[in-house]
């Protein structure tokens, strides 16, 4: 078991012990697994698994997909593997042995149809705020994986920086991307990017369309070391940028330290929305941070790539220290186009750390 | 998570095979009784929608209602400024972005009497509960059995696609193997994945069992590590949808013995077609639902799938996966 899986083990054994709880219930897929990586260290690539972590450590992970279940076994020798032909049927079964004891599952949203509808599932309870809690603080050695990955982030996109030529695919981008991250041994990235000009209002997984001179080309990277992502978001020209260009990068730089500005223990997620908001609205561009136009004004990141908070002005949730974060006014600038700036940061007594080596400015490549 | 190429060529998938399969799949809607069918798709669970539609997401959920006239509808929690993406990259009817799905879908269903669901079980509580909700009344029906039964025999689209799938998984396989030894596991997965995202494969997953003779595991790697003079190595790659697996032992001091097993793996009977060889453990993998690649106990009539099979030859293990299809009863290679 690794040292950053036994912190989570005793954390999560501690928290069952102060919500009196005999075990929990966790589901994860290959989307989203951080709760059941949290419980059991255990990823699946390509299915399903729902897992039952005992008060006393003890842990059974039922497993979907045979591929998965033979790599659990091997990953996870302190657990109990079930490969199941039917998961929710043979969750309900074991539920059904376990008889009257106390059982919380997480993530209520995932939770499969067939075990939510289940007699034996009668009298679990929701533990999504339980594990929220886990998952939102980071130890310190948590927090060390994410700098390594934020360290790989930055590389990447130095090869991302590289890669971006007049004539190339997008997908060609991601290729070499990718091919960096496996070469030093990262295993998962989440990445969606956007090429072109005033016509592009969003990022998107890699199409056909090729680099032209003068397209800003904006991505977020988001490569994973030990389960925990970090991501960094950035805009650069294809060839010298434009006044214009210029111009509209200025707002989203006074964005981003106006949210980092505010951005310490204490603070809720909308006070950070709300200072980067209020750079749009003093520039008449407040309609531009609204959902037609843009997703979030930044959000949690750990065993998740967009864990919460989601940083929204409506959302009140207070960030603690340990807590890890993106601040990221990623949205539609209508005098040239779609544009992104962020990195991954870890919430402080007095502020933040971030370790981004990228300068926040508005990046070019030679056309 | 998915970031290979997503994106539709109608010449590869044209909309008249698209919507024959819907029709197929509204004949089965038919005949089961049902006013509606939902399917769930999100990354890990694209296939069935994708087979559908061409839909793949990257990213997020989403549900697709086959209702029983006109083109389907796909309810996403992606944003609507994602929409037009979708659109680009698919055959469907109205495409609904919503953060509340299960209750949408219910809205929509208002009327409606009996509603299958493809692998209900599997359906996310988020989503069941409030579509639940708001169809007092209403129960929802399993269309996991109706589903398989229309899902197969593939059709020519199919074939295609996944021998080219294959053939990119070949090439990608070959050609990193051929051009060298490796000493360590970042240096053969990146020279694995790397061409074969440039030749536009929408997924690669490299997986290892990095020291053959220690553990016949296959895993995929976090991290970086010393591979063993025999190592296993499988790729599972998807082009436009369509999934292969492709896996061989390295054996330096055994060459081509893996190249010429994935050629000659098994009789008809499923036993080891070369004396000294034999089939240790076998595993079929067929697409039946919505997960690319499941486990089956026999490999639907008409379907392509995956044999992964474990042989001991002179007492070494060998790890061997090739795409396969079973045509009149006989499971074989895919030619």
């Amino acid at each position: 078991m690794t040292p950053i899986h036994q912190e989570r083990r005793r954390r999560l054994m501690a928290a069952m012990d102060e919500e009196g709880c005999d075990a929990v219930l966790v589901y994860g897929n290959a989307w989203q697994c951080d709760y059941l990586r949290y419980v059991t260290d255990f990823p699946p690539i390509e299915g399903e698994a729902l897992a039952l972590f005992f008060s006393d450590g003890q842990t059974r992970i039922f497993v979907g997909s045979a591929s998965d279940a033979a790599r659990a076994k091997f990953e996870t020798p302190y657990a109990e593997i079930i490969q199941c032909d039917d998961l929710t049927g043979d969750v309900c079964d074991e539920l059904g042995r376990l008889g009257n004891r106390t059982i919380a599952s997480a993530p209520a949203s995932l939770m499969p149809f067939g075990l939510m509808s289940a007699v034996a599932a009668e009298n679990v309870e929701d533990g999504t705020p339980m594990i929220d809690r886990l998952l939102l603080i980071k130890s310190p050695i948590e927090i060390e994986a994410v700098r390594r990955a934020a360290d790989i982030a930055d590389r990447g996109y130095r090869v991302f920086m590289e890669a971006c030529r007049i004539g190339r695919p997008e997908y060609e981008l991601v290729a070499d991307i990718e091919t960096f991250f496996r070469e030093t041994g990262c295993p998962e990235n989440f990445m969606i990017l956007g090429s072109g000009g005033v016509e592009v209002r969003g990022m998107h997984p890699p199409g056909e369309r090729r680099i032209q001179a003068g397209d800003l080309v904006t991505t977020e990277l988001t490569p994973a070391i030990d389960g925990y992502y970090a991501q960094v978001c950035r805009t650069l020209v294809v060839g010298e940028p434009s006044a214009a260009q210029l111009d509209a990068f200025d707002v989203y730089i006074e964005a981003v330290e106006a949210g980092h500005a505010v951005l310490r223990a204490g603070v809720t997620a909308g006070e950070i929305a709300k200072a980067e908001n209020d750079v749009f609205r003093k520039y008449d561009l407040g309609i531009y941070c609204t959902s037609e136009y843009t997703r979030v004004r930044g959000h949690g990141v750990g065993l998740f790539v967009d864990n919460p908070p989601h940083i929204l002005e409506d959302v009140e949730t207070i960030l603690p220290a340990g807590a890890t974060v993106i601040v990221h006014p990623n949205t539609y600038h209508p005098a040239v186009g779609y544009m992104v700036l962020g990195e991954v940061a870890v919430v402080t007594e007095d502020g933040y750390e971030t370790f981004c080596t990228l300068p926040r400015k508005l990046l070019s490549v030679a056309a | 998570m998915r970031r290979g190429l997503l994106a539709w060529d109608q010449s590869e998938v044209p909309a008249s095979v698209l919507d024959a399969r819907v029709e197929k799949c509204r004949n089965g809607m038919r005949d089961a009784g049902f006013d509606a069918l939902l399917i769930y798709n999100n990354f890990p669970r694209p296939a069935a929608v994708s087979w559908l539609t061409h839909f793949v997401p990257y990213w997020s959920q989403g549900v697709l209602l086959i209702p029983n006239a006109g083109a389907p509808e796909y309810f996403v929690s992606l944003s609507n400024r994602v929409a037009g993406w979708v659109a680009e990259t698919s055959h469907m009817g109205d495409i609904i972005s919503t953060p509340r799905l299960g209750a949408d879908l219910a809205n929509r269903l208002d009327g409606a009497k009996r509603i299958g669901v493809v692998e209900l079980n599997r359906l996310p509580g988020g989503i069941a509960r409030p579509l639940l909700d708001g169809l007092p009344g209403i129960e929802l029906e399993d269309a996991t059995i109706m589903f398989r039964a229309v899902r197969h025999p593939a059709d020519g689209t199919e074939f295609t696609l996944t021998r080219k799938a294959a053939a990119l998984a070949r090439t990608s396989l070959d050609a990193a193997l051929a051009a060298g030894d490796y000493a360590r596991s970042g240096a053969l997965i990146a020279a694995i994945e790397g061409p074969a995202r440039l030749a536009g494969a929408e997924e690669v997953i490299v997986e290892l069992a990095p020291d053959l003779d220690d553990n016949a595991t296959l895993r995929r790697i976090d991290g970086d590590l010393i591979l063993a003079d025999r190592y296993a190595v499988r790729l599972s790659l998807a082009y436009k949808g369509h999934w292969v697996r492709i896996g061989y032992t390295h054996d330096k001091h055994t060459d081509g013995v893996a190249l010429w097993l994935a050629e000659n793996p098994m009789t008809a009977s499923g036993e080891s077609a070369v004396d000294g060889i034999k089939i240790q453990h076998t595993l079929l993998e067929a697409c039946v639902g919505s997960t690319p690649l499941s486990a089956v106990s026999e490999l639907p009539e008409g379907a392509v799938g995956i044999a992964n099979l474990t042989l001991v030859i002179e007492g070494a293990t060998h790890l061997v996966s090739i795409p396969v299809l079973k045509d009149a009863g006989v499971v074989s290679p895919l030619a």
